[in-house]
Parts: structure tokens; C-alpha cells; sequence
């Protein structure tokens, strides 16, 4: 223990490799080849990255903003296939009672975080409230589809055009007429000098 | 060396000379290390507290997350595995040269200058004193002492080498010249920059090249902070402990020269998918999988250092702290090259995945092995056994298990934040186009890692008592040996050509000539380091080589500049990147991506690494209105319900500090910097600001609240909000330009 550097290293019962002619501060090294898997490795990845450098700069393989462009031309396609564009007055109003859409409105209602500005049930935090009969910019369906598409005061409610196709849109417009239906519940006062009284009547 | 030389070493004929070995500087390290060890684990904890439960960050400016987070990583790195590393070399170089250290002045300079330092940043980054750059978040009078104690060390370490009496430079001395070499130059090249006050400087890089600066030194950080220097000590200490000798000799020349050379290049990895050149993403990524062999290779020669020798495995805590710490080495590197993969990276990158792969390494790797020399030397050195050998069994287990737990939370957690924003339904959609849904799956993971975090920090906190215990029982004294003076090359050859004596072997006669030569470990070292270095970040030097220029990008207002320096004094690049990558779950969610060109005034660049919360590069554009950054910033959960980001109260009630704005823009504008600003923003820059400041004041006015709120444009919220609406909408401006003509 007093002078632990006096010892030198021991051999263990499989050594196999030769000694080195001198030990370090009693550390003694054996020369044994690197095991096999380590060289296949050691050259293997090298030959990858050659390969790897040629597929991608010299070969097929797309990159960052050409693989971005390819990927984009194929989302654009998925989303021209499935979009249904936007209905009218008359064609929302009938759907405005379907209890599936209302659920599938009342779903996104919560994903896209509309809950976060105008409460979870739709009674108003910072953002008005939807279930009175009071409204900034409208009670037409088109108008409310309006706002959720192309949002409202300069990004404080924020456009969801980009995230959700316009058949979701109609859901979500469809959930906020049903939640207005459903009556006023205690939550945010009215704004008189913006909302101007506009019953959903239909 | 010894009254019992080992048996190929010819018996010196001369007398032998008496060394005293330094034990005290050594003990002052390792009680360092401990002591630093908790109060990084301690911070660590705070900060993973604060992720899952926000009120903890008390509404206090020196206590929030983002300011916090930089002293938690700088503790541990720094501190903790800093003090570690010294302790270990200080100890193993004596013995492996054979002398006292070089100058024992020297050695408590540097350990003094090294708590010194780590006081200051204890105290500055609180402060909100940052340069925002990770592990390199030190302000440049700290920076300078860094670089001065650093020396000091090399000095040290190379003096002991010059006087040494053992011919040969053992395998764990090449990791320590190594390490040497590299820090000094990764320090100082990402550390260029120009100061306007005392506590405050503006890099030399901007926008796309300082983000290669810094990731080639905070992937080379890790690489020679954190794992050549450890990797040096397992040399010494692996064999020394197990009592078995190192498994291949030519193995440990193979592992050593290829990671120098090949590690070096993998910084660009940090930037993948982002619209840096191909070519140097591409370099980022080979460079990291070529990497694989040459880190394994030294597990290799851990474990096999270990045959014969695993029943002492089973009884020996110091042996289970190695084990435990290069089954995580093996795990770590492997993973971090997988994770370089563009395809792989487009998922984990931002996300907790890579704070799981680097707590791997950190708590895993280094702290282990740092644990394991602890607990081999106090004995050693105090010639007492350990105060409780139970409760070093009890570190280890607490030590694993918190690892363990921390990792799979985080691999869990990270894997989840990028499966949820890559996500696209089958109609072409984002499922979570809210980020807040992120956030929400985020929060139970980050409960499993608190506990985790706190299973480390007890252990370490036991460890630290029995290491108190056991040094207040025993008696820390020098080691006094006799040795012999240095061979010298007639009796080395002599020796070799001895008709009986062992050949010399193919490679020890090659690399031997290195091994006898420091010199010549120094040069070739240097070579192999700066080969990658020079290559990356040359290009990037010469203008517009790499960063197309954008004709509508402008320089900030002195409004929005102070609005930037806030952003980085609150440390908000910690949870918001500004980097759209060519992904299209990003361009679909941010918008268009980030081009390096926009970013040509950004000193710093302030991409971050990591999205607790969502990117900001277009947040100018998604969410321009100043009345909702006002209420958001103030209390960001009357915004956002369930956001986790602190309050910044502060920023609403504190008046903006204009003192320095001008010469902040005069320093941006002289030389080196150039920014081209204008006359009238030179001439008073405080005025322009004011006079913005009045037209922010005014939009938030509109909000009949905020009208009721007085100096509205004095306040420090005005210059951020200014510098939030500013966000990414320069390239917007190009677009419309050109499609007007």
C-alpha cells in the first residue's frame, strides 16, 4: 500500500500477446493484434463514407434543399388530392348539426391550441369569447371559416391555413357554432367597443 | 525506479535519486472535484425541476432556467470533470515520468486560478454575463484567465515531461500532450472576439460561421475535454486497479492517432439539415461514422485490460465504476455517430434525445471514471481505507440507477418531441401543428429525469461525505521513491541489442521513436488536429464563399440589438433554436428555412440546439403583434395554458440600459466587424432607439390594459419585443422585391 507503484501488472491466465520490453510505473503492455471485427470495422466505415460521399454528391442521392423540394412537390400532391375547398354559406349550414364533424371539430379544437386563447370551453382567456352572442368579425360560418384560415390582429390569432386542410376547418367551424348553441356559460366580457351583437340565429 | 526494477529493465548501475511525489496537489483536485461534482449535480437538479414545474423558477432573473442551465453545464464540465482531469493527470504524470511535478508554484497557481474561475462563472452567468455560445458561455475577461490557467497547466505538464526520468512517454501521456494541444487551440480560436464594456463582447464570427466556429469547438470540446483526457486516465488507472496489463500496444497507437485526426472533422454534424454548404454537412457526417473504430478501440482495450481480472469485478467498487463507465463510453460513442446521420438527426436533433446521449457521457463516462480514481487514490493517498466501503457500494448503485433512469427518459422523451413534430397524416397535415402538444408529452419524461438527476446528486453527496471521513482519518503525505535517472539512448540500444534480450518488435521500434521524442508527439499531434480544422473553417472565411448574400438582409436597429443582448443575457437560445432546417415539418410549421445569408449581422448566431419550446427564426412573421409578446413574456402561461417557460416580470419593470448602445454599434461597425450602419445610428444610437422604442410603446398602448402601464418605452420588454418582431422577416422583404419586378 506505502508504495503501490513498486508493483508491476500482472499476466492474467490467457495471455497470449508478446511483452513490451519496458512497463511504465509497473503498467506492462502486451502487443496483441487489434481483435478482427475491429479492423473490419476501421476499414468498413471507411469504405462507407466513400460510398456515402458518392451517392449523394456524385450520385442519385438528393440533399437538403433538392430533397426539401422533392418532399414538398409530394405533400403538395397529398394535400390538392384530399382538400374538398372551401364551401359556402349554404352548403355549411346543413353540416353545422352533424355530430360527427362536431366531434372531429371539438378534436382539433383542442390540437391547434385554440383552447389556450379561448378556453377550453370556448367561454374566452385573452381571446373572445365564443359562446356569447357577440362577435368581432362575425357569425356567418364563411366568416368565423375566415378567421381560423387566415387569423386575426397581426398574428395574435394565429393563421392555421398552412397546418390544417380546409376540410378540417370546416370541423373546427362547425365545433364553435355548437359550442355557441350549447348557450353562455360565465367567462370573458363582452369587448363593446369591437363586438357588436350578432346571434348565431340559423 | 525501484529496490525492485521489472525484470526486462536493465538494473541501473549509477545511484538512484529520491523523488517526492506530490500527493497534496492531487488530493486538492479530487476534494475539488467532489465538492464541485455536487454543486453541478445540485444546479442540474434545479434546472430539471424547473422544466417540469415552472414555478420553481421563482420569478427571479438570477435563478431562471435559462441563465441557470449554462452554470449546470459549465459546473460539470468545468468544474467537476476539469478538476478531475487534473487530479488524475497530476497524480499519474509524476509516476509515469518519473519526477515531481515541474514547479510545485505552478501546480497551486492553476488550482487556485481554476476554483478562481469556476467562482466567477458561478457568479457572472446568474448574472445574465453570457456570450451565449455553449460551454463557452464565459464573458472574455474570464475567457483570458481560462486561457492563462490553462497554460499554466500545459506548463506543467510539459516541464515534468522535459525533466523526466523514464524514457518512454506511456500511451496515457499522448492523450494528455493531445489534450493539451487541442483545448488551447479550440479556446482560443472560438473565443476571438472584440469587448464594448468590461463584461460584454461581440465575437469576431457572425451567422453561419460562428455557428461552425463554435460547433467545432463544442463538438471537440467533448472530444478533448471530455474523452481524450479520460481515456488517458484509463491508461493509468484501469490497469493500475485491476492489476492486469493493457491488452494491445498497437491497438492504443491505432485508437490515438485516428481519433485526433478523424475526431476533429465531426463538428459540422451539430448543423445538419440546416442550409449550410452540403459538402461540409456531408464531412460532418462520414467523419462521425469513420469515427466509431478509432473511440472503440479504446473500450477495446478497457475491457480486455480486464480479463482474467472480472472476478474482482464482483467485490471491487473502484473496478465497477470503470466497467459501468466504459460500457457507457461504448454506448455513447456509438450513438453520437448514429446521431449524425441526417436521417436520424432530422428526428433527435432539438430534442432531449441528445441530452440523454451527452448525461451518458457526462454521468456515465467521465463521472464514473472520476469516481472510480476517487475512490482509488483516497486510500492511496491517505494510507486509510475508505471511512464506509459500504457506502461506496451504495454511490455506485445510486450512481446507476440515476443514470439509467435519467437516460431512458430522455431516449424516450426525445425520441417522442421528434416523432410528434416530424408527424404528417394522410391527408398531407401536421398532426401537432401546436408545439404546445410537444411540451405537453414532454412533461412525465421530465419527471423520470428529475428523479434520476436526484439519485446521482444523493449518491455523489454520500460520496462526499466518505471522502471527508476518510481524508479527516488518515494523513495526506508525499510518496518518496527512489529512482533511477534517465536511460540514456547508449544504455536503451545497449539494452535492446543484449544478446537475450526481448526484440524490440515492429511497432514499439516505429512509434518509439515518438514515444522517446516529446517534441515530435507535439508536432504530429498538432498536425493531425489541424488538418480537419483548417479545412472546415478556412472556407468559410473567405466572404461569401459559403453565405450567399441576401440583398435585403439589414443590420439591427440599436433598439433591436439591445433587444438581442437581453435575449442572450435571459439565455433564451437554451430552449429556442432559430433555425428552420430543409425538413418539411419545418417549413410547414416555422416557414421558409433559414438561409445562412440572413444571418450575416448575427453576433453571435443564435441557432441554439435544443427546442423545449418552438423556433423563433420566423417568429417576426408567424406572430408579429407586440400586445401578445408583452402578456406572453410577462406570464406566458395567460397565453399559453401549460407552457412551461419562466415569467420575466423583470422585463416589463426594469428601464432598458442605453449606456453602452454606443459603443455596441460602434464596435459593430469599426474594424473587424463592419456592419455597415448608418451616420445617424453611429452618432446616437440611444436616440434611434428611443425613438422605435416610442413606436413599439405606441402598438402596445392600443391594448387598454397595457395603456394604463407608465413608460411603456423605456422599459426593457420594448427592445425585445422589437427584436421579436424583427425575427426572419429581412428575407420576406427580398421576396416581395423580387416579385414586384
Amino acid at each position: 500500500m506505502s508504495d503501490p507503484q513498486h508493483q508491476t501488472t500482472g499476466t492474467g491466465p490467457d495471455l497470449d500477446g508478446t511483452e513490451l520490453h519496458h512497463d511504465f510505473d509497473g503498467i506492462r503492455e502486451l502487443d496483441n493484434d487489434p481483435p478482427l471485427w475491429f479492423n473490419l470495422l476501421f476499414w468498413g466505415t471507411l469504405v462507407w463514407a466513400i460510398g456515402y460521399a458518392l451517392h449523394y454528391h456524385w450520385g442519385p442521392g438528393k440533399l437538403g434543399g433538392d430533397k426539401w423540394k422533392a418532399e414538398m412537390v409530394q405533400l403538395n400532391e397529398l394535400k390538392a388530392k384530399n382538400a374538398t375547398g372551401p364551401l359556402t354559406e349554404a352548403q355549411l349550414r346543413p353540416l353545422s348539426t352533424n355530430a360527427e364533424r362536431i366531434a372531429a371539430g371539438k378534436a382539433l379544437y383542442g390540437k391547434v391550441g385554440c383552447a389556450a386563447c379561448h378556453g377550453a370551453e370556448g367561454a374566452g382567456l385573452i381571446g373572445p369569447n365564443l359562446r356569447d352572442k357577440y362577435w368581432i368579425y362575425g357569425s356567418n360560418m364563411t366568416e368565423i371559416y375566415d378567421v381560423i384560415a387566415n387569423g386575426r390582429g397581426n398574428g395574435t390569432m394565429p393563421a392555421q391555413k398552412n397546418a390544417l386542410s380546409s376540410d378540417d376547418m370546416n370541423n373546427l367551424t362547425i365545433y364553435i357554432i355548437s359550442l355557441n348553441r350549447a348557450g353562455a356559460i360565465p367567462g370573458k366580457a363582452i369587448d363593446p367597443a369591437r363586438e357588436k351583437d350578432n346571434p348565431v340565429n340559423y | 525506479m525501484s529496490a525492485d526494477p521489472s525484470p526486462n529493465h536493465p538494473t541501473p548501475s549509477g545511484a538512484l535519486d529520491t523523488v517526492r511525489y506530490d500527493n497534496r496537489i492531487v488530493m486538492a483536485f479530487l476534494i475539488a472535484t467532489m465538492i464541485w461534482g455536487v454543486v453541478g449535480f445540485l444546479v442540474g437538479v434545479i434546472v430539471a425541476a424547473q422544466l417540469a414545474f415552472p414555478a420553481l423558477n421563482l420569478d427571479l432573473p438570477w435563478i431562471s432556467f435559462g441563465r441557470l442551465r449554462p452554470l449546470h453545464t459549465n459546473a460539470v464540465i468545468f468544474a467537476f470533470a476539469g478538476n478531475g482531469i487534473f487530479a488524475g493527470v497530476y497524480y499519474s504524470l509524476q509516476r509515469l515520468c518519473k519526477t515531481r511535478l515541474f514547479n510545485d508554484t505552478l501546480s497551486w497557481v492553476h488550482f487556485w486560478g481554476w476554483q478562481l474561475i469556476i467562482v466567477s462563472a458561478a457568479i457572472t452567468l446568474p448574472l445574465g454575463i453570457s456570450t451565449s455560445k455553449e460551454y463557452a458561455e464565459l464573458e472574455w475577461p474570464i475567457k483570458i484567465a481560462i486561457a492563462v490557467v490553462w497554460l499554466i497547466f500545459a506548463t506543467n505538464v510539459m516541464g515534468s515531461i522535459a525533466v523526466r526520468r523514464e524514457r518512454h512517454l506511456y500511451v496515457a501521456i499522448w492523450f494528455y500532450v493531445a489534450t493539451l494541444i487541442a483545448i488551447t487551440m479550440l479556446h482560443v480560436v472560438n473565443s476571438l472576439g472584440i469587448p464594448y464594456s468590461l463584461w460584454h463582447s461581440y465575437p469576431v464570427y457572425a451567422g453561419l460561421q460562428d455557428a461552425l466556429v463554435q460547433w467545432w469547438y463544442g463538438h471537440n470540446a467533448v472530444a478533448f475535454f471530455l474523452t481524450t483526457p479520460f481515456l488517458g486516465l484509463m491508461y493509468y488507472f484501469l490497469p493500475k486497479a485491476a492489476e492486469q496489463s493493457v491488452y494491445s500496444y498497437r491497438l492504443s497507437i491505432l485508437h490515438f492517432w485516428s481519433l485526433l485526426f478523424i475526431y476533429i472533422w465531426a463538428g459540422p454534424h451539430h448543423l445538419l439539415n440546416s442550409s449550410m454548404p452540403e459538402w461540409a454537412q456531408t464531412l460532418g457526417v462520414v467523419f462521425s461514422i469513420m469515427l466509431i473504430a478509432p473511440s472503440w478501440g479504446g473500450a477495446i482495450n478497457g475491457y480486455l485490460t480486464l480479463r482474467g481480472r472480472w472476478d474482482r469485478v464482483r467485490t471491487d467498487p473502484v473496478l465497477q465504476f470503470y466497467v459501468a463507465s466504459i460500457t457507457a463510453y461504448t454506448m455513447t460513442t456509438l450513438e453520437g455517430s448514429l446521431l449524425s446521420l441526417r436521417e436520424v438527426n432530422a428526428l433527435s436533433h432539438n430534442t432531449d434525445w441528445t441530452i440523454g446521449h451527452v448525461h451518458n457521457g457526462a454521468l456515465g463516462w467521465v463521472g464514473f471514471l472520476v469516481l472510480g480514481m476517487t475512490y482509488w487514490l483516497i486510500p492511496r493517498i491517505t494510507r486509510t481505507p475508505m471511512w464506509s466501503k459500504t457506502l461506496v457500494n451504495v454511490h455506485f448503485w445510486l450512481a446507476a440507477a440515476g443514470v439509467f433512469i435519467y437516460v431512458v427518459a430522455m431516449w424516450v422523451g426525445g425520441i417522442l418531441q421528434g416523432v410528434m413534430q416530424l408527424w404528417f397524416d394522410d391527408q398531407g397535415h401536421l398532426v401537432h401543428p401546436d408545439f404546445m402538444n410537444v411540451v405537453r408529452a414532454s412533461i412525465p419524461w421530465y419527471h423520470l429525469r428529475l428523479l434520476g438527476g436526484l439519485l446521482y446528486l444523493v449518491g455523489m453527496i454520500i460520496g462526499l461525505f466518505n471522502v471527508f471521513k476518510t481524508i479527516s482519518a488518515g494523513k495526506t503525505e508525499d510518496d518518496v521513491v527512489k529512482v533511477a535517472p534517465m536511460q540514456s539512448d547508449e544504455a536503451f540500444i545497449a539494452s535492446i541489442s543484449a544478446p537475450g534480450a526481448k526484440p524490440l518488435g515492429k511497432t514499439a521500434a516505429f512509434h518509439g521513436l515518438i514515444e522517446r521524442w516529446p517534441l515530435a508527439l507535439v508536432i504530429l499531434s498538432a498536425i493531425a488536429l489541424s488538418v480537419g480544422s483548417v479545412l472546415e473553417i478556412v472556407p468559410s472565411m473567405i466572404q461569401g464563399s459559403m453565405t450567399p448574400k441576401i440583398s435585403s438582409i439589414q443590420p439591427y436597429t440599436p433598439l433591436e440589438l439591445a433587444g438581442r443582448d437581453i435575449y442572450i443575457r435571459e439565455g433564451c437560445n437554451n430552449c429556442h433554436t432559430q433555425m428552420v432546417r430543409t425538413l418539411r415539418a419545418e417549413t410547414e410549421r416555422y416557414g421558409t428555412y433559414t438561409q445562412p445569408g440572413e444571418h450575416i449581422y448575427d453576433r453571435p448566431h443564435l441557432w441554439g440546439s435544443k427546442r423545449t419550446g418552438p423556433d423563433l427564426a420566423r417568429e417576426g412573421v408567424i406572430r408579429p403583434s407586440a400586445i401578445w409578446h408583452y402578456r406572453h413574456l410577462v406570464r406566458p402561461r395567460s397565453m399559453i395554458e401549460g407552457s412551461i417557460m419562466p415569467n420575466y416580470p423583470w422585463l416589463a419593470a426594469d428601464d432598458l440600459d442605453t449606456s453602452t448602445l454606443n459603443s455596441r454599434v460602434q464596435v459593430l461597425a469599426a474594424a473587424p466587424l463592419y456592419t455597415p450602419y448608418s451616420k445617424e445610428v453611429l452618432a446616437d444610437a440611444p436616440a434611434v432607439a428611443q425613438a422605435q422604442a416610442a413606436v413599439v410603446a405606441a402598438e402596445l398602448a392600443k391594448d387598454p390594459d397595457l395603456a394604463k402601464v407608465p413608460d411603456l418605452a423605456k422599459k426593457e420588454i420594448t427592445a425585445v419585443i422589437a427584436y421579436l418582431q424583427r425575427m426572419g422577416t429581412d428575407l420576406g422583404k427580398n421576396t416581395a422585391a423580387v416579385e414586384r419586378k
